[in-house]
């Protein structure tokens, strides 16, 4: 386990313990990366730190029952920020808005890139998950960037293009093996 | 079944990816709390989601937000216990203190009530908290190790099935051969019969060896990390059993989970 991820799961264990110090912490670690997780997907800054508020508010009441076999503080993060950003979109017919927008940003291939990458400091770990992504097959990248950046289902990937929902999934996980050898340590 | 077992695998990088649609979703959520071989590889599918969160720019929250979260937080109903039993224990040694000065100088009665009260209210604190960092050490080196045993190169799963004693439980040892250290998850086991333990076996050389014996948690979970197992080609299976409180030497109760 990395020196980082051991911090994160003691600051974890000491909120369990009722610790709003560790707990603010870990928030100051993590906020802007989940942050940013948010906006991608709900395009809306104000609603997602609302949703950035709901999913730290339950990582507090459930700090308790985190398995560190499941995955990192980090990883269990981000997965319970994304779930409820997906919850939004699926219910609230925000569907449309997000549709529109990511639509403008269609790469040339098709696919749907992260946003505003050339923007930001692009860091080496960085480089390399987005090195892995642009080294999958075409067909396996589009759909795991559908799923990924836009939140979509894997029907709603089947249906946006036009495939049977088997070839969907099987590219996502045929993908998803892919660049999990690829950024293997 | 195992091609249902297949098939639940297969599903485990959509559902890190959160492409599942009900009941999918929920599905996977089921077998995860059934079946803890599981969670060791979505935990593997989550490192991918992860990674691909940092190809995404960060956006640094605004300080509102944050102030708003870290005062929206409710307490913790352990520590408000502890916090209560404090006020009273405070309370009942103010009282005595406050008796006694009742027969002591006038003069001299607030500012020693003040200073008396202060050290045993600090006092009072400092075993608690002395008490809830030991708790929270052991809670975190028991996290720590057993990510380790996970983690570790050559780590090898075994899945103990519930017999017919405890159909619906389900467990998995994770051994790493190179510590010769295992952890062992389980999950919905009810609560062992009165007087009454679990314990954990392997069986090595033909000979059942004791892992250690464990207690069930309120939503049917047990965790137990056992140190110096036999090495790994000789363990030819895990069982557990119920036995008498403390554990025994050689099995001598009900088998309900074996793998």
């Amino acid at each position: 386990m990395d020196a980082e991820t051991a911090q994160d799961i003691r600051l974890l264990t000491r909120a369990a313990g009722g610790d709003r110090t560790a707990f603010a912490d870990l928030f100051e670690r993590h906020a802007s990366l989940v942050l940013g997780v948010l906006v991608s997907l709900v395009r809306d800054r104000a609603a997602a730190e609302e949703l950035l508020q709901d999913t730290f508010l339950q990582a507090w009441n459930e700090a308790e029952r985190y398995r560190a076999v499941r995955g990192t503080p980090r990883g269990w993060l981000v997965m319970m920020a994304r779930s409820r950003a997906i919850d939004l979109l699926r219910s609230q017919g925000a569907r449309m808005k997000r549709e529109v927008a990511v639509g403008s940003e269609l790469l040339g291939d098709g696919t749907v890139g992260p946003v505003g990458t050339g923007e930001i400091e692009a860091d080496e770990r960085r480089r390399a998950v987005l090195a892995a992504l642009q080294g999958l097959p075409v067909e396996q990248r589009q759909c795991i960037e559908l799923a990924f950046y836009a939140g979509l289902s894997h029907r709603q990937v089947a249906d946006r293009l036009e495939q049977p929902l088997g070839t969907v999934k099987s590219r996502i996980l045929l993908g998803m093996r892919r660049l999990k050898e690829a950024l293997a340590p | 079944m195992a091609d249902r077992d297949l098939n639940l695998r297969e599903l485990l990088p959509l559902y890190a990816l959160g492409a599942l649609e009900e009941p999918e979703r929920r599905e996977i959520e089921a077998e995860l709390e059934r079946d803890p071989s599981l969670e060791a590889e979505l935990a593997r599918w989550v490192a991918q989601v992860e990674a691909l969160a940092e190809t995404v720019p960060p956006v640094v929250p605004s300080e509102t937000v944050r102030a708003r979260l870290l005062a929206a937080l409710p307490p913790r109903a352990a520590s408000e216990g502890a916090r209560s039993w404090m006020g009273w224990a405070a309370a009942a040694v103010l009282a005595l203190i406050a008796g006694w000065l009742a027969w002591g100088n006038a003069g001299l009665r607030s500012e020693l009530e003040t200073r008396l009260s202060e050290r045993d209210a600090e006092a009072i604190r400092a075993v608690r908290l002395a008490s809830e960092l030991a708790d929270t050490r052991a809670r975190l080196e028991r996290l720590v190790l057993a990510h380790e045993i996970v983690a570790a190169p050559g780590a090898r799963g075994v899945r103990l099935a519930g017999l017919a004693g405890l159909p619906g439980a389900a467990a998995q040892t994770y051994v790493d051969p190179g510590s010769r250290r295992a952890v062992f998850y389980a999950s919905r086991l009810p609560p062992a019969p009165e007087e009454r333990t679990y314990q954990l076996w392997f069986i090595a050389d033909g000979k059942p060896v004791s892992a250690g014996v464990f207690e069930v948690g309120p939503e049917g979970e047990a965790t137990l990390l056992v140190e110096d197992v036999a090495p790994m080609d000789s363990i030819q299976a895990w069982a557990v059993t119920v036995e008498p409180e403390g554990g025994v030497p050689q099995p001598t109760g009900e088998m309900v989970l074996k793998g």
